[in-house]
């Protein structure tokens, strides 16, 4: 057998394996210890926030192959067509392997051009831009953007150093632009973070929702299992929103393509039907629920002088005398029978003109929900939350949940999916939002704030009590002057983020700002910066994810990163040694704790006792079971066993606190383990009586987010959204991602294979559109908007198929960044912006 | 040598056409079926003019496939250079 005829025997058996298929011929499979000397061991996917576990094979140093990991819960054996891509993203031909900085003359200047230094000379300009801004501009002249693609210890180490070694809470990760509308919609609701379902919900369900998300292309490992439970049950039921059609509407058994923002409406009529049906479920509702009225005239999270906001009575923004005009937050408690006239606003006729969606459809979704033996579980993602009411929505529907009693129990269950890897277990659960603290804990709470500085053993006032600068916000800072210092990681905002040539350009590009960008490959934002630092990725690093099902997950350091190339951990923690206290606090401040008088941001904050508490030997130990020997670079270099140092320390903050994370160890070993894990043991379904160690018998259920333990049903508006398609601009865009493309396409556009299948993004439209304007299947056309214009190829036959009146555009081409003409305008409570409402005009380019 | 081996889901009635297209589709070979619980799983490989992700992705656009799963994939691209 050569080595081929081998490989592809293995490759069979692998999957016949996981698929259940007895296969001829595959028993010799990985017998033969010649043929090839890879190494496997586990670690968590790098692409989206399904999580699923992946064998790494590596060779010479390298990843040369990778299989689903037949142990894991999550993908069975099984990957999507991304883990194709897995053991090439970190082998593209331009990867960053020495930091970059403009110079002229040998010197930094912010017209020059890239050029090699060493990380000492650039954390020595880093430190000494960082320096002179606080002294000369205060504390909050600096601000970091991070990423949910960080790995838990990284967006650790990253927060702490800002919120409590420079004291500023200027720091917000890329998952503001997808999940922060899910944030706040579980804070409002329970009060606490993340679902309190998981994926086993999926197999014990008779009916799948999805809402503005395509599983089918973007979390195509739970869409396999949503279909091998329609297939398996032929009882079950699939319905499928969205405002154009998609892959996941061939699975649907009942498919409804609506008009933007008409999914306030839908909701409120499931409401009203579920009510005027007699399907409330009385007993739980009286239990668990309480009802509340939203404040409803809360703006669009634009500038302050834009006409939505001079008008909006409660957008929280200054009045002219500074006061901020009203609280977009608010609500005020109702009645049940206030709730029900409330809806009853929306009934079936009139949101069937109004979506567009035909009323059988609407009334056939509706009775699923409201009946009491179907098991409903309601999915997703970037359709509800990049939405101007995003927060609202995400309340919507689990108004719908909370009326029936559907949630927290095996099938019945609104989850919420993620986009990318650790937007639940680092952006959210370690807290790198501008307002918050590990473990849903607040700046804004002194008692949190309290909290934080006992376990960081930092003296009272070391936080902010003030919320930091949002994504938006930091880059409409940025064009203002105001942020001087400004690093981003693992994230591509000039091409992510909206308006960019208004409102993300302008600020990098001022002179008053230096611009850092820690990456992997030069992207649109490393080329928009002052100064490029080159990052070790995936297994290339020990790190660690959490997923949207609340799954922490563990990877050893598989291989070497290239060149000078250094993880964000090493970044950070070794940038903190470039800063004396007295640098950054003021005396009154070090005078609490005059110990700390003379050391270093690293001493106090990595060295603090805690962080440096697990000796070097125990990087070996702890992975003895499946590596003898092994090491990682960071620990070898800073002489103690950070991640475990650092994961300790941040665990304490959610243990005892219904956020419990399992000891450090354990992890390298399970393949994850949602929290809260309690007693060793991790919880499946939240806030159900057997199922979740925080629930008193006799509770039934409790919603202990809150201290009353009830849930809240919102009262919430369909609202319109601030710009609408008019004579000029006269079709929607909507922007999202393909099945090939990762986000922007920093690693996937480096496949080189793939770059060949699928080079740029397309324009996708209807053919009678088309027709309308005169254009044709394959022609360049120009895509403008108020803000910009992109030119690129029309496709009116492809995999998505919008409606007349509805344009698609996938985001990852670099050479065509479509968020430039995309509105800056947010949710006002969740600050995360719509990029799914667009008015454009489509002509020949 | 890149090889990838992938699990199919498709409804049965669409499994006589689906296999049809497989076979047109280069470097792609059929290795087993069970069409009870509508699952397939096939090989792709590299060859002259054909690349894996090529194939893949043809595959993920057929009208039959509900969804395309990798169970393994391997390639020596790096390697034979590290080699060489």
């Amino acid at each position: 057998m050569d080595r081929r005829e081998f490989i592809k025997t293995n490759a069979v058996a692998a999957a016949a394996a996981t698929a259940g298929i007895a296969v001829p011929a595959t028993a010799m499979a990985q017998q033969d210890p010649n043929a090839t000397r890879v190494r496997w061991d586990k670690a968590a996917c790098r692409f989206c926030g399904v999580g699923c576990s992946v064998l790494v094979g590596v060779q010479n140093d390298r990843v040369v192959a990778t299989q689903g990991d037949p142990d894991s819960p999550v993908n069975r054996g099984l990957n999507c067509i991304k883990g194709y891509f897995l053991s090439k993203i970190m082998y593209g031909s331009d990867r960053l392997t020495q930091p970059l900085l403009r110079m002229k003359n040998g010197q930094y200047d912010k017209n020059g051009e890239f050029a090699p230094i060493s990380w000492d000379q650039a954390f020595d300009i880093m430190a000494e831009k960082w320096k002179a801004a606080i002294k000369e501009h205060g504390k909050d002249s600096i601000a970091m953007f991070g990423s949910g693609q960080w790995t838990i210890w990284e967006g650790y180490a990253a927060a702490k150093l800002y919120k409590a070694g420079f004291r500023t809470n200027n720091i917000d990760p890329n998952a503001r632009h997808c999940m922060a509308s899910a944030v706040a919609g579980f804070m409002r609701t329970f009060g606490m973070d993340e679902p309190m379902g998981c994926y086993d919900d999926i197999e014990n369900a008779d009916v799948f929702v999805l809402w503005g998300a395509n599983m089918a292309e973007m979390h195509p490992i739970l869409w396999t299992r949503v279909t091998d439970r329609r297939l398996s049950n032929p009882s079950s039921e699939v319905h499928v929103l969205s405002t154009f059609e998609h892959r996941s509407f061939e699975l649907a058994d009942n498919g409804m393509i609506f008009e933007p923002q008409t999914d306030l409406a839908i909701l409120n009529y499931i409401c009203h039907h579920i009510i005027s049906t007699g399907k409330v479920n009385q007993d739980f509702v009286g239990k668990h629920v309480k009802f509340k009225r939203g404040e409803p005239d809360i703006g669009f999270g634009l500038r302050g002088n834009h006409a939505l906001e001079v008008s909006a009575t409660n957008n929280g923004y200054p009045d002219a005398e500074g006061k901020p005009k009203g609280n977009p937050g608010k609500a005020e408690d109702m009645s049940f029978d206030e709730f029900a006239a409330y809806v009853a606003e929306y009934p079936l006729e009139k949101v069937a003109v109004l979506s567009h969606v035909p009323a059988d459809r609407l009334l056939r979704m509706a009775e699923v929900y409201a009946d009491p033996n179907k098991k409903v579980t309601s999915f997703w993602t970037m359709g509800f939350n990049q939405h101007t009411r995003g927060t609202w929505v995400n309340n919507m529907i689990y108004n719908v949940h909370l009326l029936v009693g559907k949630i927290s129990e095996p099938g019945n269950s609104p989850f919420s999916l993620t986009g990318q890897p650790s937007a639940c277990g680092t952006a959210r659960e370690v807290g790198t939002f501008a307002h918050r603290l590990p473990a849903d804990l607040v700046v804004t709470n002194p008692k949190h704030r309290a909290t934080a500085e006992k376990i960081w053993k930092l003296p009272e006032g070391t936080i902010h009590d003030k919320i930091g600068l949002h994504a938006v916000a930091q880059s409409r800072a940025l064009k203002d002057g105001k942020i001087k210092c400004y690093w981003t990681s693992t994230t591509n905002n000039m091409q992510a983020g909206p308006n960019i040539n208004d409102e993300v350009y302008p600020g990098w590009r001022n002179p008053e700002a230096f611009v850092v960008v820690s990456d992997v490959y030069p992207t649109v934002s490393a080329l928009s910066a002052d100064l490029i630092l080159p990052c070790a990725m995936w297994t290339e690093k020990e790190g660690a994810f959490g997923n949207a099902e609340r799954r922490t997950q563990f990877w050893r350091q598989q291989v070497k990163a290239p060149g000078d190339a250094k993880s964000d951990l090493w970044q950070y923690v070794e940038f903190s040694k470039r800063f004396k206290v007295e640098e950054v606090w003021p005396e009154e401040l070090i005078a609490k704790m005059p110990e700390h008088r003379g050391k270093t941001l690293y001493d106090v904050l990595f060295a603090n006792g805690e962080v440096n508490r697990y000796p070097l030997e125990e990087v070996a130990s702890v992975s003895a079971h499946a590596w003898p020997d092994y090491m990682n670079d960071e620990s070898k270099v800073f002489g103690f066993y950070l991640q475990k140092g650092l994961f300790e320390e941040y665990a304490s903050f959610g243990r005892g606190h219904a956020h419990d994370l399992g000891h450090f160890d354990t992890y390298h070993q399970a393949r994850g383990l949602r929290w809260p894990v309690v007693d060793g043991k991790e919880t499946l379904w939240r806030y159900r009586e057997g199922y979740d160690p925080y629930v008193n018998a006799g509770e039934d259920f409790s919603f202990y987010g809150f201290d009353d333990k009830k849930a809240v049903i919102f009262a919430l508006p369909y609202q319109a959204p601030p710009e609408v398609p008019d004579a000029e601009h006269d079709l929607w865009m909507c922007t999202g991602r393909v099945l090939e493309h990762w986000h922007t396409g920093s690693m996937t556009r480096r496949v080189a294979e793939l770059h060949r299948s699928v080079p740029e993004a397309q324009v996708f439209m209807h053919p009678e559109d088309a027709q309308k304007r005169g254009l044709q299947r394959g022609m360049a056309v120009k895509v403008v908007s108020k803000r910009g214009e992109i030119v690129a190829r029309l496709e009116t036959r492809g995999r998505n198929k919008p409606p007349v009146g509805l344009v698609f555009v996938p985001f990852f081409d670099e050479g065509r960044l479509v968020n430039k003409l995309v509105l800056d305008a947010t949710c006002p409570i969740s600050k995360e912006t719509d990029f799914k409402k667009c008015p454009v005009k489509v002509i020949k380019a | 040598m890149n090889i990838a081996s992938l699990v199919l889901r498709a409804k049965p009635q669409d499994f006589s056409a689906l296999k049809a297209q497989l076979l047109c589709t280069p470097g792609t070979e059929v290795h087993g079926e069970a069409i009870e619980t509508g699952r397939l799983i096939v090989t792709v490989e590299d060859g002259a003019g054909h690349a894996v992700t090529d194939s893949i992705l043809a595959i993920t656009l057929m009208p039959e496939v509900l969804s395309v799963t990798v169970a393994y994939e391997y390639t020596d691209e790096g390697l034979e250079l590290q080699e060489a």
